[in-house]
């Protein structure tokens, strides 16, 4: 049976970060951060850093067994079983606000006229005709779409490096270090957004766990690096304030880049937007996932066949009862999210690791004062 | 089962977001002017299809362009009463230029429109933007110098990029950039129609000075070119000297202009050094007169001496228009930091930059004498700079 | 019809004959040949399908030296037979069902009176083709011999190439009615030996009465039979068979068919030709980049020239954009149905090339290019654009050496039109998601069909996408036939 290898599960990070951060991430940040906002990634990435610290904690302390078996292991059948409905439940409306991202991505710039719900479907069908493929075959081509992403956001970034105007970063940090420290909240919650990677990891080659660590470390430091020079980029060729006031301002950084002379090849977002549309699709697929997997392991399936349709559709209707309009979307991501993100990507994480070592602790001191007496 | 695939083609057709090129109305050009009774007007350049490849086809045309001109109480309405003229769906993807006339600009609706095209995610941020002392309807309807056909005349004009070679290349992302970067002001080229050979052609006249997004005065092309020297970003350019000797002309050529402008707050007041390297050759009528080494000498200092009264008045001439287009004020503002700028500074370009002080050296190397036997025939522009 | 029987042969000639005869009753070809031998007057009978067999072989061989046994004194048996006729192959068999299969398969049939054997004698001959060039797999640099229909000139000239112990070669019967032999070549040790114990498996689950081709036992023991994917290879030359063998690939020979099949069979493969590895890995990688540009490009062509013309014409710079709507003015219909009509005229132009005569082929080509090139864009039915479009994706699609993924190629471009012309660019980004996620999900015999591409890894991609320099490329890039397997 095919096994996710590590360098899959790496592009899972780069995919599930950098998809939606390249287009969000700079509007967030320079709001709060101004022309500081390119130092926001490095303060959110030890968040990234945290969580995966956090996997690592309980895959050491519970190899090779999924979330739902390490949650009922450590809080008990009741309240484990709790715990995990509770992250059903938070992953599937993350995967919601993902989704209704994108729609409101797609309904501005790419399909205007075409009604929301009919984007919705068609986005929808294609998550659920996804999720019925392994996770082997998810990780390799979401491998493909990242990487293309990447090379085209460096061949964008690169031919914007003319553009770029130096005065845009001066004077140095003008929002002061709380400004930055606001920017970075919110790519705070979508670097410990890796913590979906609880629900691949005992399906990865055992032989690769080592390499795992090594190339988790390695994305999450060029993830980083890249956001940065997103940043960069944008803040140098629209300036704070258009930067501040674009919803998408990487998107009018590719329809301002040309190639060649005069207008030989232009408008060239339409290329990026193939591999953006996907990133961001598997992002939603890998959330879809983590939800299916739970139930998988709660009913005792083996596949997503009798529930993925239910998770996928019930989506579809409620991301537009609940978020009728883009705005409320962004308000809600500005301002809400970060704290209940990051309390069920962070917090969970470390309230089973921490109950996992009192847990154990407990047990060895109690058979060592059984076997004393 | 391939009827229906067939049908279902026809079907699809009707998709929302499907729109046939002949359903869209292609504008490669808008503008806005101010007609009689204080009423806008947006003039829409529409590029039609031209001839296909082969003469035989029936559907071989003759390029056509087409100017439509509507009139509206608002500025804002009056690209949507486009509509009632154009039929087809005003596609805005291929827009270049926007033309404004002056007296728009001088409007509060200029910066009204600017603000509503950069939100309207079709317009390339590329789209140049113009301004005219004429009229923007004349002015699409004009043709280059040399050129043979009415159409593209403007279009042609941004294309060539024979407006980069004389003023500042603004598009309007850089127009939008430098408006809401404090610290500095924005310019504009400025284009007109003139007379030539009895055809009315179009020409570049210098530059229009905004100031928070509203036009505060024009500066003459000579005006654009010394800004661009002492911004570094000009191309070749000639500087005219006077004669070393009666009835002599000389001519600098520019090669190399490095320019080093460091600024200060002394006392609350701001100062800024400028200090200018200028690096070039000399072409020189030479008479009787051989060109010796002191002679060199005097035609450089000449040549500093000339350029500094230029800079100087150009810098008089922005200060007394209370803008700032160099950008002193954001060098200014790397210094004091934003919290001190925002207190003291804000209103710069009223209040700060007319009174500021500019200290300004200007040293030039001539790196070659081109000596010519033969006088160089010279004619006066306009505007009275020679020019060979 | 009688049902063949499991029956054994008897001591009686006649009754065997009887027998034998009566299943091949109303064929008019079986011939009966009676010789009485030795001075016992033992009878012999010789029983032979003269069509399919060498005649002269079996006067020669075998009733010449018969008759020449007129002056023995005991009776023949079938051990003696041996050292008696000059054929060279010859088997006894005890069961008539046997004994009709051999003469059913072309060989002759000694039966001898008072023995309740048959000895079969090698004497088939069918007719088949000479060895010839490939009429579809073209190539300029290497051998140019394929494969005929006749599976032992096949075997002949793969062994050819590998002259060694190490091919073997397996025989196994498929089909009721036709039994036609198949044989399985593989490199022991290179080759998997679960991959082989698979593909036994499989061949011998078949249960269909006719096996006419090799394309039947591809169908039929392939990983997903219902993909549009190929996961076997087809080839007509020996030299590619010889190199998947040494490549740890397993080969499956059907007889009267002049492709051999080969698996496992990965993506990468379908865009190899024998000749990359026989000229300068430069100029090889470079077509190798091409195939692979040219397949993805022609499969997105029409759906993305469909997109710039109606979704998103403002990636095409101003002065293309209004030749092309120049050059759609007057055209009657929407441009979905332009592009969907002329793609589906070009295919039907490319099967007619494939089914007419040679004489009249060419002139397919001139109707073709006169009517949907010419005719059709002077009348202003359809625009130049949209021809030239379709055909060069349709040239495009002539790049790739395979023709199943080649006919796989051009079959998909009209669902991804059909899903491009609904949703723009977002339906062409969904199904292109929904394509690579099937592509990834296949398997050929257990091995990953996109291995190459993801994860990536340097060894595999020296014979994929381009082709490393043949010292590089001497180790084989996986690990066929050993424990670990390949990933």
């Amino acid at each position: 049976m095919q096994q996710l290898d590590a360098r899959s599960a790496a592009w899972i990070v780069f995919v599930v970060i950098a998809s939606t951060a390249t287009l969000y991430l700079p509007a967030i940040s320079i709001q709060q951060a101004q022309n500081g906002a390119w130092l926001s990634p490095v303060l959110a990435v030890p968040f990234g850093f945290l969580t995966y610290g956090l996997i690592w904690a309980l895959r050491r302390r519970h190899p090779g067994q999924s979330f739902t078996a390490i949650a009922l292991a450590v809080f008990g059948p009741v309240i484990g079983r709790v715990i995990v409905i509770l992250m059903v439940v938070f992953l599937w409306q993350a995967g919601v606000i993902i989704l209704r991202q994108l729609l409101g991505f797609i309904k501005t710039f790419i399909l205007l006229e075409t009604p929301i719900l009919v984007v919705d479907f068609i986005l929808s069908l294609a998550i659920w005709l996804a999720l019925r493929y392994r996770v082997t075959v998810l990780g390799k081509v979401n491998q493909m779409v990242g990487f293309t992403l990447a090379a085209l956001l460096a061949v964008l970034l690169i031919s914007a490096m003319p553009d770029i105007h130096m005065s845009a970063f001066t004077p140095w940090l003008e929002s002061g270090w709380k400004g930055l420290v606001r920017g970075a909240i919110v790519p705070a919650t979508w670097y410990s957004q890796i913590v979906l990677l609880i629900f691949v990891w005992h399906e990865m080659k055992p032989d690769e766990t080592a390499l795992l660590d090594r190339r988790i470390i390695w994305m999450l430091l060029s993830t980083t690096l890249f956001l940065m020079i997103v940043n960069i980029a944008v803040l140098g060729v629209l300036g704070v304030q258009e930067s501040a006031r674009s919803g998408f301002p990487t998107l009018e950084i590719a329809r301002y880049v040309q190639l060649g002379a005069g207008v030989q090849l232009q408008r060239l977002d339409i290329l990026f937007i193939i591999p953006w549309i996907l990133a961001a699709i598997f992002k939603i697929i890998f959330f879809y996932y983590g939800a299916c997997a739970i139930i998988r392991d709660l009913l005792q399936h083996t596949t997503f066949d009798a529930f993925s349709s239910g998770v996928v559709f019930s989506g579809m209707g409620v991301v537009l009862v609940v978020f009728p309009k883009a705005s409320i979307t962004s308000y809600f991501i500005s301002y809400d999210w970060p704290v209940y993100g990051l309390f069920f990507q962070v917090g969970i994480p470390l309230l089973l690791v921490i109950s996992s070592l009192i847990r154990s602790r407990l047990k060895s001191w109690l058979s060592h004062a059984g076997g004393s007496s | 089962m391939l009827a229906s695939l067939i049908l279902c083609c026809f079907a699809l057709s009707g998709c929302w977001d499907y729109k046939e090129l002949e359903q869209q109305a292609l504008l490669t050009g808008l503008g806005y002017d101010v007609g009689g009774k204080g009423d806008f007007l947006v003039i829409a350049y529409l590029d039609e299809q031209q001839s296909s490849a082969g003469d035989k086809a029936p559907q071989a045309q003759k390029a056509q362009t087409q100017v439509v001109v509507v009139k509206s109480k608002h500025a804002l309405e009056s690209y949507h009463l486009l509509s009632l003229q154009i039929p087809q769906f005003k596609y805005v993807s291929h827009l270049y230029t926007m033309v404004f006339s002056e007296a728009f600009a001088k409007s509060s609706s200029f910066s009204e429109i600017v603000d509503r095209i950069t939100r309207v995610g079709a317009v390339r941020r590329r789209t140049s933007l113009l301004v005219t002392p004429d009229h923007v309807k004349d002015v699409y309807s004009q043709r280059l110098p040399g050129a043979d056909s009415t159409a593209r005349g403007l279009p042609d004009l941004v294309l060539q990029g024979n407006l980069l070679q004389l003023v500042p290349r603004i598009d309007l992302n850089e127009f939008v950039y430098q408006s809401t970067l404090p610290g500095v002001d924005a310019m504009l080229p400025e284009i007109h129609v003139v007379e030539s050979n009895g055809h009315p052609v179009l020409k570049v006249a210098g530059a229009a000075v905004f100031h928070r997004m509203k036009m505060v005065g024009c500066l003459t092309p000579e005006d654009v070119r010394t800004l661009l020297w002492l911004m570094g970003k000009s191309g070749h350019s000639f500087l005219a000297l006077p004669g070393f000797q009666k009835n002599d002309a000389a001519f600098f050529h520019t090669g190399e202009i490095h320019t080093a402008i460091k600024t200060s707050v002394r006392g609350g007041r701001p100062f800024a050094d400028v200090k200018v390297e200028l690096t070039g050759t000399l072409a020189a009528y030479r008479g009787e007169h051989l060109l010796r080494k002191a002679d060199i000498k005097q035609l450089e200092s000449m040549a500093s001496r000339v350029f500094r009264k230029k800079l100087i008045r150009i810098l008089k001439k922005t200060q007394a228009m209370k803008a700032d287009p160099v950008g002193f004020g954001v060098l200014v503002r790397a210094q004091v930091g934003s919290a001190v700028w925002r207190k003291r500074y804000v209103h710069w370009s009223e209040e700060e930059y007319p009174r500021m002080t500019v200290h300004i050296q200007v040293k030039t190397h001539i790196s070659s004498a081109e000596a010519t036997d033969s006088p160089i025939s010279v004619q006066q522009t306009e505007s009275g700079s020679p020019q060979s | 019809m009688t049902q063949w029987t499991n029956r054994r042969l008897s001591m009686d000639l006649d009754k065997n004959v009887e027998d034998i005869l009566g299943q091949f009753a109303s064929c008019a070809d079986v011939v009966l040949r009676r010789v009485t031998i030795t001075k016992a007057r033992q009878k012999a009978a010789i029983i032979f399908i003269p069509e399919i067999t060498d005649t002269t072989r079996i006067e020669q061989a075998c009733v010449r030296p018969l008759l020449a046994l007129a002056d023995r004194r005991s009776a023949l048996l079938h051990e003696d037979l041996q050292n008696e006729l000059t054929i060279l192959g010859m088997q006894q068999h005890h069961i008539i069902d046997d004994v009709i299969a051999a003469i059913a398969a072309g060989d002759a049939v000694l039966l001898l009176d008072g023995t309740p054997q048959a000895t079969v004698l090698t004497t088939a001959k069918w007719e088949h083709r000479a060895v010839e060039k490939s009429d579809n797999e073209v190539s300029l640099r290497g051998s140019l011999q394929a494969f005929n229909e006749d599976t032992r000139t096949n075997i002949g000239l793969v062994r050819q190439f590998l002259r060694g112990h190490e091919l073997k070669i397996e025989k196994l019967t498929c089909g009721r009615m036709t039994k036609t032999p198949v044989h399985i070549l593989y490199l022991d040790p290179i080759a998997h030996p679960d991959q082989l114990q698979t593909v036994k498996q499989r061949l011998q689950q078949i249960k269909l009465d006719s096996v006419l081709d090799a394309g039947y036992i591809e169908q039929l023991i392939r990983d997903h039979p219902r993909s549009l994917f190929p996961t076997m290879g087809q080839t007509e030359r020996p030299d590619r068979v010889a190199a998947q063998l040494v490549d740890g690939r397993i080969a499956i020979a059907v007889d009267h068919s002049p492709t051999m099949l080969t698996l496992p069979a990965l993506f990468p493969e379908f865009f190899q030709v024998s000749e990359d590895y026989y000229g300068d890995f430069w100029i090889q990688s470079f077509l190798r980049l091409l195939r692979y540009a040219a397949f993805w490009v022609s499969l997105s062509l029409m759906s993305l020239y469909l997109i710039f013309l109606t979704y998103n014409p403002e990636l095409l710079p101003t002065p293309l954009l209004l030749k092309l709507s120049a050059a759609r003015m007057g055209i009657p219909s929407p441009t979905i149905v332009e592009v969907f009509f002329m793609g589906l005229l070009f295919e039907v132009l490319h099967e007619a090339g494939l089914r007419l005569p040679r004489p009249i082929g060419p002139a397919i080509s001139i109707v073709g290019g006169l009517v949907v090139g010419e005719a059709a864009v002077t009348a202003g039915i359809v625009g130049a654009a949209t021809v030239i479009a379709i055909a060069m994706a349709g040239i495009l699609s002539f790049i790739i050496p395979n023709h199943s993924l080649a006919a796989t190629l051009r079959l998909l471009r009209f669902p991804l039109l059909l899903i491009t012309a609904m949703f723009g660019i977002v339906g062409f980004a969904a199904a292109l998601l929904l394509l690579l996620l099937h592509m990834f999900s296949l398997t050929s015999f257990g091995e990953p069909y996109m291995q190459a591409a993801a994860p990536l890894r340097k060894r595999l991609l020296e014979d994929s996408i381009v082709r490393a320099p043949l010292d590089v490329l001497f180790k084989r890039s996986h690990n066929w036939g050993t424990k670990k397997g390949s990933q």
